[in-house]
């Protein structure tokens, strides 16, 4: 049999998606291709089918009239627009509102332009309610850029204009459709691009009332509104310098001598179509023959009759009117709040970061794709952004109880399993992980650790392991990064504190101190993800509960331990539930039947060598960033279980592409990097629990009761033969006896 | 059965963590290098086919994460394995001192006859390194090993590493398949009805 090279395995895989080529098939899994296809649009119409039957019991009176109106396609009288703007806390347009926002997808009529800017104008509240102070020096206004939402702005000395280009997108008439929340991501970054038409046309409309100040130039705006800002906030905050389009603070940095609080770098965006995952240069110029209404129509399945009356049904308004009444509030807190100056630094010109401060384009993701996908994403964001908000409205700005029984039961874990904001993540992973309850219990426990730790030093026997993997963590991370360090340092002429990446640090305290706290771990390579990634959304102490608990709570016991035996148990089990769900997969990798296999101790698959990464990681590495974040949404909220479903959703999604191939190693190769492709979380996390969910479906109590079968074959296999092993193991597990001869024979489907 | 390659060699790389394993599979493999690599978890993989001695020997490496506790994980596939690079920093006197430790773990893991090669990474480190290049010919030596020191970074001597691996392992499947042939025409005399199945076997490899 010919052997395909790698190239060719890698083209099995499916061409990088584009938003432009639409399948009408939906069988091949998550291949890219299907990305867009009308089973994705389902979900949408699944989603806002549910919405609809959430009550709501807010009347909403006289919004309905203008929603009436509005549905009609009346177009706005300029007037109307311009009162809008200037007298924002008008709420009567809000009720619009939602009808792009469950909307976004049904109606791409490009002839009107109201909804677009209601929904600005509803965004603009915000925006004036919390920042409200003006400040016309170009120079604080790039530095606080980037929406520092949160309250903890007061310790800078002015607060920005930092969403006015969104606000100053109500004025201008350039709304197409009812789709808003696609059109006016897009539109906004079209008239912020320099020079455009659209970018004067937002100059002229800005009013006094408006926050721009006179001296911003569009190009200011620019960076105001696009610029990531990923740098922590410090002490000792000093003015920016701009140099060459780097634009760094001089702060003092993270030494270990002398710690400075860790904030997270902000990703406080209260405005929805900030949530682009925005980039620092400027957006691909959008075709003018493709226009986002067109490519939307496209992505909409035909005809799809919930979505069509979903715009007139009246508590959709009600929604909003209980939205109005309780006046745009986004979920505040002081503890989770942030507020950074934005320092954007480009390790390199062509080199493009999304919100988290990682680079865009990866070996497996090429930029075009994922601008393709940013823009067919942002509707999702902005809706999950406005129904959170609701949420938390709902429950007095309060994440509602687990165990809440009644009206919101269940709700949470549907919201959390379509995506959080990424503002509020670090907030909801800590809160329902249970790290927060672990550190409220354990008041200055970290320190103390911390302490310890650097009292150690190199005696430590991980501090030098640790300190290897330091800047091995996310070197394309701009805080990790050495390189973007040396960028910071040369922009600001400062030679002597800013060549070291700012999270470094404090990726290297939190190891040090966990290493001391838990010596039964001590230091496991690939801890050192975990903390990065945690550490981009929470603040140093928070980030280390974080660890605790997934190591302690969260994980089954003895994951990361020396003999990782943990680890080991959960492959089995993973491996057991592909014998058992998947058995025509199972047998594409090996022979022997499970219980075989894990009998003999060295016939496991050996795919299992990739599939422990996926579990160490917590796919950190494996899935793009986006969808790594989706997955950990849904794993603190619901627990391990989470990673044998998206583990066994990855099996499901590239099992099409396995039973086309025959030599072992391109099969490893398949599973080893299709989910590095997987850009794609929607359909993801909706092939996980909604597609392939009862085939992924496994409760806590059935993964503990396979651990401990494991477990027990483990400990038997010291002292017994794999024969007798393997005859034994049906009194072990009766149940399992059962669905093991139902699986199917070995040889029927081996070879394909 | 019209296979692209005359040979299939597997081949390992271990070594202590942070030494440069993922570097000089990179380099061997795509030719290139980053200062900004990520530590491994579990195994990495990568293909690159040679030409050696006229025939196609395709090279499927395995790249292991470092820390000892992964070994657990880890080691139960070095027996498939047809080659182990043992790979230490030439930097660092830690992750030379426990090659030994990596060699006994080979032995005890891996198949009786596997080839292993030693290499010394980062040799472009000229002022740092701290392992004496006659220290190292000792320990392989006495291990049988060929020894090369390498830079992943300067693309020193990489190349030459993983085909004295190839070459080595060549060498010994050679003679095994003589042998091979050799105990299925003893057998076929010998005995009956086992030595059906070998020579079919035979007639598959030849």
């Amino acid at each position: 049999m010919t052997l395909t090279s790698k190239e060719s395995v890698d083209k099995l895989h499916g061409a990088p998606f584009t938003i432009r080529k639409i399948s009408s098939e939906d069988d091949v899994g998550g291949l890219p291709r299907s990305h867009y296809t009308p089973k994705v649009i389902s979900v949408y119409a699944d989603s806002i089918r549910r919405q609809r039957s959430d009550s709501f019991v807010h009347s909403y009176n006289h919004h309905h009239k203008s929603n009436n109106s509005n549905n009609h396609n009346t177009h706005q009288t300029p007037t109307a627009t311009r009162t809008l703007s200037a007298r924002r806390p008008i709420h009567s347009h809000m009720s619009t509102q939602d009808d792009d926002d469950n909307d976004s997808m049904d109606k791409p009529d490009p002839t009107t332009c109201d909804s677009t800017n209601d929904r600005s104008g509803f965004l603009t509240v915000n925006n004036i309610n919390i920042n409200n102070n003006v400040n016309s020096s170009s120079n604080s206004s790039i530095r606080n850029s980037g929406g520092s939402y949160h309250s903890r702005a007061s310790t800078l000395t002015a607060t920005p204009p930092s969403l006015h280009i969104n606000t100053s997108s109500s004025t201008t008439s350039h709304g197409k459709n009812d789709t808003g929340a696609i059109l006016e991501g897009v539109l906004i970054r079209r008239a912020i691009r320099p020079g455009s038409h659209l970018a004067h046309q937002q100059q002229k409309a800005t009013t006094k009332d408006d926050l721009i100040t006179p001296s911003a130039s569009p190009k200011d705006e620019e960076k105001e509104t696009l610029t990531y800002s990923p740098t922590p906030i410090t002490n000792t905050t000093t003015p920016l310098i701009q140099n060459g389009g780097i634009i760094s603070p001089v702060s003092s940095t993270l030494d270990s001598s002398i710690p400075t609080p860790w904030q997270p770098p902000s990703l406080t965006t209260p405005h929805p179509s900030n949530l682009t995952i925005s980039s620092m240069s400027s957006p691909p110029p959008l075709d003018d023959d493709t226009t986002i209404g067109s490519v939307v129509s496209k992505m909409l399945p035909r005809k799809d009759k919930s979505l069509d009356d979903y715009s007139k049904h009246p508590s959709l308004f009600k929604r909003l009117a209980q939205r109005h009444h309780h006046g745009p509030r986004l979920y505040r807190d002081d503890a989770m709040a942030s507020s950074s100056p934005s320092a954007t630094v480009i390790m390199d010109q062509n080199t493009e970061l999304d919100r988290y401060g990682f680079q865009k384009a990866t070996q497996w993701i090429p930029l075009d794709t994922y601008h393709d996908f940013e823009k067919y994403y942002q509707p999702t964001l902005d809706r999950r952004l406005l129904r959170w908000q609701q949420l938390l409205d709902e429950h007095e700005s309060k994440l509602p109880d687990r165990n809440t029984q009644g009206e919101s039961f269940g709700l949470v874990k549907r919201y959390v399993r379509k995506g959080v904001p990424s503002h509020l993540r670090g907030h909801i992973w800590f809160h329902y992980s249970g790290a927060e309850a672990k550190m409220d219990a354990n008041p200055g426990v970290y320190e103390k650790f911390l302490k310890r730790a650097q009292e150690m030093g190199n005696e430590n026997e991980f501090a030098d392991l640790i300190e290897r993997d330091l800047h091995r963590t996310f070197p394309d991370n701009i805080q990790f990064s050495k390189a973007a360090a040396k960028a910071m340092a040369a922009a600001t002429l400062d030679t002597t504190t800013a060549t070291k990446p700012p999270a470094i640090d404090v990726l290297r305290r939190v190891l040090s101190a966990f290493s001391v706290y838990c010596p039964s771990v001590g230091y496991c390579q690939s801890l050192n993800y975990l903390v990065g990634m945690l550490l981009l959304f929470l603040k140093e102490e928070e980030t280390f509960w974080c660890l605790v608990t997934i190591v302690q709570t969260t994980l089954p016991a003895g994951v990361y331990d020396v003999t990782m035996e943990g680890a080991s148990i959960d492959q089995a089990v993973l491996m057991m539930l592909l014998y058992e769900r998947m058995p025509q997969l199972w047998y594409k990798l090996t022979d022997k039947t499970f219980w075989e296999a894990e009998a003999d101790g060295v016939s496991m698959p050996t795919i299992t060598l990739v599939t422990s990464h996926w579990f160490l990681t917590l796919f950190i590495n494996i899935l793009p960033t986006e969808t790594v974040l989706r997955v950990w949404d849904c794993f603190f909220y619901e627990g391990s279980s989470i990673l044998f479903r998206i583990a066994m959703t990855l099996f499901k999604m590239s099992e099409p592409i396995i039973y086309g191939l025959i030599d072992p190693l391109e099969i490893f190769q398949v599973i080893q990097n299709f989910p590095k492709r997987l850009i794609d979380c929607q359909t993801l996390m909706d092939n996980a629990f909604r597609r392939f969910g009862s085939l992924t479906d496994v409760t806590s109590e059935d993964l503990d009761r396979r651990r401990e079968i494991c477990r027990e074959l483990r400990k038997a296999r010291r002292i017994m033969t794999s024969e007798e092993l393997v005859a034994t193991r049906h009194k072990l597990d009766p149940p399992l006896r059962k669905r093991w001869k139902l699986a199917v024979n070995p040889s029927s489907g081996s070879r394909k | 059965m019209n296979p692209e390659y005359d040979y299939l060699f597997k081949l390992l790389l271990i070594g202590d963590s942070g030494v440069g394993k993922s570097c000089l599979l990179l380099r061997f493999a795509d030719d290139s290098y980053t200062e900004s690599y990520i530590s491994t978890i579990g195994v990495d993989f990568k293909i690159r086919t040679i030409e050696l001695d006229g025939k196609t020997v395709k090279l499927q490496i395995w790249d292991t994460a470092g820390q000892e506790r992964f070994r657990t994980i880890t080691s139960s596939y070095y027996r498939g394995a047809h080659g182990i690079i043992i790979v230490y920093d030439v930097t660092d006197q830690d992750s030379f001192n426990n090659v030994e430790q990596w060699i006994r773990e080979v032995d005890r893991y891996a198949a009786e006859d596997i080839e292993k090669v030693l290499i010394g990474n980062k040799n472009d480190l000229v002022d740092k390194k701290v392992v004496d290049i006659n220290q190292a010919q000792e320990l392989a030596d006495s291990y049988g090993m060929a020894l090369l020191e390498t830079s992943a970074k300067e693309s020193t001597n990489v190349e030459q590493a993983f085909l004295t691996m190839a070459r080595q392992i060549k060498e010994r499947v050679g003679n095994a398949i003589q042998q091979h042939q050799q105990q299925q025409q003893q057998s076929t005399v010998r005995v009956g009805q086992g030595a059906s199945v070998q020579p079919q076997q035979s007639g598959g490899c030849c």
